[in-house]
């Protein structure tokens, strides 16, 4: 098995490529500490986990919060004595043109996407750097790459994470530890809540066009990849899970593209 | 296993990265034409790819000749029928000022490295087309999105594959195959001939700058690479696998580092 008795936290770990990561990695046998802000869905994942012989901490947290990350860090601690892998996947959309959107909206976007791993890194990454060993991936975007028009914030977190990911490859080997990986990966639209639930992309985008969820899928995302498809969950944990592996230990400071041919750079 | 029953051609398997990535391919399961100029390395790696229990077809190719990369698809389909997987990874390096550099030899390195990818394409992509159904990898460098001096030859023909990659990616698409993806890895400094052979970079530069091959590689070498090691030519396979496998479905157009962090775009 590729994640032998290591020690992964999920944030977003409820639903979707949360989700399906937290499954990927406990069936390469990991144990997970399953993250997000919604209780309810951290639970049936836990038992999800648990049902695959692994051990699973389900935990409730506004990753947005630097209390809550700080006191997730020190119960995942003390659960597991330690952790060596970070995924920083919880996220959010909140559309509407730049000019005419709500400040508090537009800035959750930021708090929960870029603080949130900003506050997961603090509080996980220094124990990687002491024990010389460790993997962070943080979940970007296609959109942290290109144009998203009607969703700046979300465009302005996606790109921000690339950064993150970029520095803080260059600062954990800066402090010494060659040991541990930093990396992004940008998956494509995918088929998520986030994109096909009752409050995804493709029903706001009907309600405020006035066109159906199959009009919007022909009209806006179809053309968006040249494999003319929404990626699926399980695609994007299997790169995690090559991320995370031993496989990828020269894989540092990337930002990778899982999208059918969305972007190319 | 995750290439069961697959056939790849290797071109530059005899040795270095090629003949990781027939092993590699064969351990999971891949039937291996193992091509490359040199046969009696060629022999060697079929050796190696049958004690997998696997078939091996040695076979002895320039292929900078279109004639030639055409006579071995015809004999890579007599003995397995069909191709699933191409890696085009044959390359060779002229090292030289542009200003001062030899015209054949400059021209050379584009016939291996560019040309020679484009004749395995066209001799192996129609196929892959019609059984809607393969995976072309072509092995680019970090040497395809940076500088590298004394070396113009080299760089232009890497930058050129990763040109290749994307427009092929986007043309199997515009076919109709969207079941067909064309990628591009650029692996950083690796532990095989081309660097640390007696021909190799390091050899060449400690004879043209006087230095010794240590003073080579703390002085120009690992100040390049942030986890400051050459990378193990299994480090490359390893992604070459999961490009190959099911799990990479939805990745293409992409030229993917696996270099230690001595690039991030
Ligand atoms: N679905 C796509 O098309 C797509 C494409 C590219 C990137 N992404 C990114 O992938 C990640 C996962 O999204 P998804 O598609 O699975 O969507 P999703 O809506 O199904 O999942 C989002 C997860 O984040 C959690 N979350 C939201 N706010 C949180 C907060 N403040 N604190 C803690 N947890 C919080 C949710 O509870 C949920 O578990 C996100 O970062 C998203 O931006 C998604
Ligand atoms: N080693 C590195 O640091 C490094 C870094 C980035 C990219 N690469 C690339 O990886 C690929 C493999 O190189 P390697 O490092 O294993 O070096 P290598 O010299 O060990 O292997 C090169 C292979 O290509 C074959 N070859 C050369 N000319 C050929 C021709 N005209 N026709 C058919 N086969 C031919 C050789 O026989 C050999 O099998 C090359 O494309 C190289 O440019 C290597």
């Amino acid at each position: 098995m590729k994640l032998e008795n290591r020690v992964a936290v999920v944030t977003g770990a409820g639903r979707g490529i949360g989700k399906a990561v937290s499954l990927a990695f406990a069936r390469e046998g990991a144990d997970i500490a399953v993250a997000s802000d919604n209780g309810v869905e951290n639970l049936a994942v836990a038992g999800e986990i648990e049902q695959l012989g692994r051990l699973a901490l389900p935990f409730e947290v506004d990753v947005s919060d630097p209390a809550q990350v700080a006191s997730m860090a020190e119960q995942v601690i003390d659960r597991f004595g330690h952790v060596d892998i970070l995924v920083s996947n919880a996220g959010i959309i909140r559309r509407g043109l730049l000019i005419y959107s709500e400040d508090s909206d537009w800035k959750r976007t930021i708090e929960v996407m870029v603080y949130g791993t900003y506050h997961c890194c603090k509080a996980f990454v220094p124990g990687m750097v002491e024990r010389n060993d460790g993997r962070v991936i943080i979940m970007s975007s296609v959109m942290g790459k290109m144009s998203n028009p009607a969703n700046s914030s979300y465009a302005a977190s996606k790109h921000a994470l690339i950064g993150i990911a970029r520095t803080l490859a260059t600062e954990v080997v800066m402090l010494g530890a060659k040991g541990v990986t930093v990396n992004a990966i940008c998956p494509g639209i995918a088929d998520t809540d986030m994109v096909t639930g009752p409050e995804g992309s493709m029903a706001k985008l009907s309600e405020m066009l006035g066109i159906s969820p199959e009009e919007v899928w022909k009209q806006f995302m179809k053309k968006m990849s040249l494999q003319e498809r929404l990626i699926e969950p399980e695609e994007i944990a299997a790169m995690a899970l090559y991320l995370a592996s031993d496989d990828a230990r020269g894989i540092t400071g990337q930002a990778i593209n899982v999208c059918g041919g969305t972007i190319m750079h | 296993m995750k290439l069961d029953d697959r056939v790849a051609v290797v071109t530059g398997a005899g040795r270095g990265i090629g003949r990781a990535i027939s092993l590699a391919f064969a351990k999971e399961g891949a039937d291996i034409a193992v091509a490359s100029i040199d046969p009696e390395e060629n022999e060697a790696v079929a050796g190696e790819v049958r004690a997998f229990g696997r078939r091996a077809l040695p076979y002895q190719v320039d292929v900078s000749d279109s004639g030639q990369v055409q006579a071995m698809a015809a004999a890579t389909l007599e003995e397995f029928g069909r191709v699933d997987i191409l890696v085009s990874n044959a390359g060779i390096q002229r090292r030289a000022l542009l200003a001062f550099s030899d015209e054949e030899e400059w021209k050379r390195v584009i016939e291996v490295n560019v040309y020679g990818a484009y004749h395995c394409c066209k001799a192996f992509l129609g196929g892959m087309v019609e059984r809607n159904h393969g995976r072309v990898i072509i092995t680019s460098s970090i040497s395809g999105k940076m500088v590298n001096p004394a070396n113009s030859s080299y760089a232009v023909s890497k930058h050129g594959l990763i040109g290749l990659a994307r427009s092929l990616a986007s043309e199997v698409a515009m076919l109709g195959a969207k079941g067909v993806t064309v990628n591009a890895i650029c692996p950083g400094l690796t532990d095989t001939d081309i660097m640390t052979g007696p021909d190799g970079n390091i050899a060449k530069l400690s004879e043209m700058l006087g230095k010794t091959r240590e003073e080579i590689w703390d002085e120009i070498y690992r100040p390049l690479i942030l986890q400051e090691r050459m990378l193990k030519p299994e480090e490359i396979a390893a992604m070459a696998l999961y490009l190959a496998s099911d799990d990479a479905r939805g990745i293409t157009g992409q030229s993917i580092n696996v270099c230690g962090g001595t690039i991030m775009h």
